[in-house]
């Protein structure tokens, strides 16, 4: 049984294995028969099958994407303004406001990108649109608004109340932006003549900005109220000099106690900390504080007949050695030469003593020509500034008295004269001391065309000038217009007072 | 349709076409009489399917007809012509139509009445079965009509603001920073304008016609032959949407500037054939499903009857025929085999036309009636047909040649230091082939004259600079002597605004007229149509003839950070009225009506 029986069972193993196989080959060829009858199809649907897959997946991710766009353009809007893309920063703003995004910050930037980027009209059209007079927009806006306002060349009536407008309507909203109102506030109403309502604004503010309180007593002291000026000014400096205990490197601190001490009329204690700040370490916004100390000590000594030019002359000459360069000083200087009467002898001595420190030359070189100019020398005065010229062309009054001896006398050198007068008007271009120069040197050149254009630019600011006038004359009739030169030529000969030249 | 009459006789051998070139020429002189009747008006569209760039590729459609009428009619064995009357009847419908296309001088209507007319002298020549042979290739034609009453402008417009507006999306999620502007992309330090080319107009037409080229030469089904063309207008979305996106980021990634010249053509070069090669590819998908589909049902079909066979609920067993026949018969009409390949239309030998003289086309009547309207046609559509004509308003060459930058005046009030330029653009571009600029200062503004040309007729300016991504605020129309003027005002979110100030036209400076109502109801359209039928008013005839020629538009677009004010605005409208006056003075406008 066992023998039969094994092989039926192995005969059955045998079949059950062959129908596997079989349907497998079955199975096997089906496939081969349907990839050869479908497979091109399918190979050539499949390159359209993936990529419309694709497409589809792209525009889902669209469709995901839409609501995250808002926050990736104001990141991104944010990241480039602070990377200076101005570019790139505008575009994601103005994109943010397309998707209906933008909110007044929004706009505000977008207004200061426009600002930066060279297209000021734009921005300030934007910005008032932010700022409506008649209601409280957006506080920086109205903040922007105040600050054009008021920084205009001709400030009208008109100007004013819209600036303090904008400046309430900061108050009003009650931002971040409020003190900075307040202080412009402050300003607008010292400025018009409202120094009450200054006062109660500067009062509310050194609450909080005890920086303000010099202010706050030189308000008072032009309003009289002396006491109340003190009392702040003593109050600024215990705020300051204990400050200065406290951060003893905060040069700032220092500055303002030196600044309420000299307030105080305690020069020597405003020098002591000032000195004392610098011998922590050089600082050139100390000597500036320094040089702008010695002038009102020089200018309050001077306030006293009784005090002769030897209590203020040294003054000023410290405060030089400390900003030679303080047009300020060098101002006052010249008046001290011109106005006081002070001896040549002693000036002359101590600007000696400047060059032979070798503090200030070029300032001293200045000086001494302008000294051998009055004393008539003019070839030691053109021999100081062209030293003075050529150790700090910066030094514009120099380059410009330098111009005006070479244009002048009976050798000129017309092309250097004009040279070193344009170097002095690319840095101050509309000062009409140098129009003038530049106008006498193009005069003798018989440039006449251009030398009345800067002449008559000149005197708009010193129309009695006679040397204006008479080069004005010369240059008219250079052109062939002698009414024009016969009324200059009157205005010339009528005696007006005019300062010295150069 | 039936071709149960269809009735196949050997042609007599008289009736054959004849052997020699005189024969010939006689059998096709009433051939050509037929046709001169609609030469005037087929002349007149192709010339204005030419100047429209997505229309230019017409040529080709005449080879693709030419190959589907050798494909399915040549081999139509002998023909015999279709009845008299009926063809009569229909050719009188057509030869009044005709009339009035020719008279109101529409090319379009014109040439649609000659594709109506080929079926039915289709028909009267060879029956039926040269009909049926001949409609894919007739069908194909018909893609050389545009979409009638301008909409293929707005077509152009929502698909260029569809592939800007998805593009755009597609370039935020590739994290590509960037601002849309109606057709405007701008990106950090470029600004990319989507012209009409990019639209996808061009391509779509092309497409569109290429694929049902394809469908009528495979005699695909119905079904695939709607799926593949809408499938079609999908792949040409998306083409076009690729071709924004690589042009705008390879500019913002790679700094690679693909907006502009041979690099840009290529580019739509390419995609042009990617997006064909994607509906091949999309055709082989459908006819794969419609197999499987197929297979599917078969099999489906198959294991119903064995379950019914094995429930002995089948009651006619033995008259059941075998399932896999039935099953054929049933399956679903979704395949896609060409009906070539199923063996729909036998092939009968070669086509062998009747005689000519023997088809009602040749009764004299006809000739008579159709020469006689061939005859009008000519006298009628001469001017407008004839190069002097063309030449006297041929806006182009007179403003390329007259008008320079002395043109206008170095100042006009507060306007001042104008910066002058010449511009050429892509054919289709929204603000004119051609343009002479000047660009005043004008306070904190810029006052941009332009003279825009040529285009042909009214142009919506407003509509431009919608699409250049300004929002309009008002528009007015002023009608003043000097002809009717669009004044309008604009805003942008980023604070910008414009003042717009346009007026159109010909060559001899007699003023365009605005449409009575721009994108109005069809029973406005069907009264100016109406109104248009007024042959015998002059004032008509010369709205008509005017269709013909080209404009040049005059515009001011101040532009600035603030609205104008009244005293501003004026001053705009002075510097219009001095560019108009001037222009026109340099081009010898010699029918200007003086303001």
């Amino acid at each position: 049984m066992s023998d039969v029986t094994k092989p039926e069972a192995g005969a059955e193993l045998k079949s059950g294995s062959g129908s596997k196989k079989r349907s497998r080959k079955r199975a096997r060829s089906a496939l081969v028969r349907w990839l050869i009858q479908y497979g091109p199809l399918l190979a050539a649907g499949l390159p359209a099958l993936i990529i419309g897959l694709g497409a589809g997946s792209v525009a889902m991710a669209v469709l995901l994407n839409r609501d995250l766009r808002p926050a990736h353009y104001t990141a991104a809007a944010y990241s480039r303004a602070g990377s200076k893309d101005l570019e790139g920063a505008k575009v994601c703003f103005e994109r943010l406001l397309r998707l209906n995004s933008g909110t007044d910050k929004t706009k505000f930037n977008l207004a200061q990108i426009y600002q930066q980027s060279g297209q000021p009209e734009r921005a300030l059209s934007m910005i008032s649109e932010l700022a409506p007079l008649d209601k409280t927009g957006h506080p920086p806006a109205h903040l922007v608004m105040a600050v054009y306002l008021l920084n205009r060349r001709e400030i009208s009536e008109a100007n004013l109340l819209q600036a303090e407008t904008h400046l309430k309507r900061v108050l009003e909203a009650g931002t971040g932006e409020s003190e900075n109102a307040r202080m412009m506030l402050a300003q607008l109403y010292a400025r018009s003549g409202r120094t009450q309502e200054a006062k109660v604004e500067l009062t509310t503010l050194v609450q909080s900005r005890p920086e303000l309180l010099l202010q706050l007593a030189a308000l008072e002291r032009s309003m009289g109220i002396e006491i109340d000026a003190t009392t702040h000014a003593e109050k600024a400096f215990k705020t300051f000099s204990d400050r200065t205990l406290e951060e003893p490197n905060n040069l700032n601190n220092r500055v303002l106690s030196a600044g309420a001490a000299a307030f105080l009329k305690q020069y020597p204690k405003s020098e002591s900390i000032l000195l004392d700040a610098l011998a922590k370490g050089d600082n050139r916004d100390i000597h500036s504080a320094l040089a702008g100390l010695y002038l009102i000590w020089a200018d309050d000594v001077m306030k006293d007949p009784q005090n002769g030019p030897s209590s203020w002359l040294p003054l000023l000459e410290r405060g030089i050695r400390h900003e030679p360069k303080n047009p300020l000083l060098l101002d006052r200087f010249l008046t001290i030469i011109n106005k006081h009467g002070r001896d040549n002898e002693e000036t002359r001595s101590a600007m000696m003593d400047m060059l032979s420190d070798g503090k200030a030359p070029a300032s001293a070189h200045f000086l001494l020509g302008v000294d051998a100019w009055q004393r008539q020398k003019p070839e030691e005065a053109r021999f100081h500034w062209e030293r003075a010229h050529e150790l700090a062309p910066e030094l514009v009054g120099a380059s410009n008295n330098l111009a005006w001896v070479l244009a002048s006398g009976a050798n000129p050198d017309l092309p250097r004269a004009l040279e070193i007068i344009n170097l002095a008007l690319d840095r101050s271009p509309k000062n009409p001391t140098y129009l003038g120069t530049r106008g006498r040197v193009l005069v003798r050149m018989e440039q006449w065309k251009d030398a009345v254009n800067d002449l008559e630019a000149a005197l708009t600011s010193t129309p009695d000038d006679i040397d204006l006038h008479k080069d004005l004359a010369t240059a008219y009739k250079g052109l062939g217009m002698t009414d024009l030169a016969a009324r200059h030529e009157e205005r010339a000969e009528k005696p007006q007072p005019t300062g010295a030249k150069p | 349709m039936t071709n149960a009459a269809l009735s196949v006789q050997p042609a007599p051998e008289s009736d054959a076409v004849g052997k020699s070139f005189d024969k010939s020429l006689k059998a096709l002189a009433p051939v050509l009489i037929l046709a001169a009747a609609y030469i005037p008006l087929l002349i007149l569209h192709a010339t204005r399917l030419w100047a429209t760039p997505h229309l230019q590729f017409f040529p080709l459609l005449l080879v693709g007809s030419g190959i589907l009428a050798w494909r399915h009619a040549s081999r139509l064995g002998p023909l015999e012509p279709g009845q008299t009357k009926p063809v009569l009847w229909l050719l009188g419908v057509c030869w009044g139509l005709l009339l009035i296309a020719g008279l109101v001088m529409a090319p379009s209507p014109g040439t649609m009445i000659a594709l109506l007319t080929l079926p039915i002298a289709a028909y009267a020549w060879g029956g039926w079965r040269l009909l049926k042979g001949l409609w894919p290739a007739l069908l194909l034609l018909w893609m050389a009509i545009p979409v009638p009453f301008d909409y293929d402008q707005t077509l152009i417009r929502n698909m260029r603001t569809m592939a800007t507006d998805t593009s755009s999306g597609v370039l935020d999620v590739l994290g590509v920073d960037h601002l849309p502007l109606g057709n405007v992309i701008e990106i950090p330090g470029k600004t990319l304008t989507v012209e009409a080319a990019c639209s996808g107009i061009q391509s779509l037409y092309v497409v569109l016609a290429a694929t049902l080229f394809f469908v009528l030469l495979t005699q695909a089904t119905v079904l695939r032959s709607l799926m593949l063309l809408a499938t079609a207008v999908l792949w040409v979305l998306i083409g076009n949407i690729l071709r924004l996106v690589v042009v705008v980021g390879g500019y913002a990634r790679w700094g690679l500037d693909l907006s502009s010249g041979w690099p840009h053509e290529l580019l739509g070069i390419v995609i042009l054939f990617f997006t064909l090669a994607m509906i091949a590819s999309t055709d082989s998908l459908y006819r794969l499903s419609g197999m499987l589909a197929k297979a599917i049902w078969n099999g489906a079909k198959v294991q119903w009857r064995k379950f019914q066979r094995k429930q002995g609920k089948s009651k006619n067993r033995s008259k059941t025929r075998n399932s896999a026949e039935e099953l054929a018969e049933s399956a679903p009409d979704l395949e896609v085999v060409a009906s070539d390949e199923r063996g729909s239309v036998s092939d009968l030998g070669p086509t062998r036309f009747p005689a000519l003289a023997r088809t009602s086309l040749v009764r004299w009547p006809v000739l008579a009636a159709f020469g006689l309207l061939a005859l009008v046609q000519f006298v009628w559509l001469w001017p407008a047909l004839s190069f002097p004509y063309l030449t006297s308003f041929a806006v182009v060459e007179i403003i390329e040649n007259k008008v320079s930058a002395d043109t206008l005046p170095s100042a006009v009030g507060p306007m001042i230091e104008p910066k002058y330029q010449a511009e050429h653009r892509e054919l289709e571009s929204d603000f004119g082939q051609n343009s002479r600029i000047w660009n005043y200062q004008f306070g904190p503004n810029q006052a941009i004259v332009s003279v825009d040309f040529p285009f042909q007729g009214y142009h919506e300016l407003t509509v431009c600079y919608i699409n250049s991504g300004w929002k309009l605020e008002k528009r007015t129309l002023t009608d003043g002597p000097s002809g009717p003027r669009v004044e309008a005002d604009f805003t942008m979110p980023s604070g910008r605004h414009a003042f717009l100030l346009f007026q159109a036209f010909d060559a001899q400076g007699v003023p365009i007229q605005l449409p009575v109502e721009t994108g109005g109801s069809p029973f406005v359209r069907l009264r100016k149509v109406a109104k248009s039928l007024k042959v015998w008013d002059a004032k008509v005839i010369d709205e008509h003839w005017r269709k013909f020629v080209d404009s040049e538009q005059i515009q001011v677009f101040v532009e600035g950070p603030r609205a104008l004010t009244e005293a501003e605005r004026e001053q705009a409208r002075t510097l219009h009225d001095t560019a108009r006056e001037r222009v026109l003075d340099a081009i010898g406008a010699s029918r200007r009506t003086n303001s």
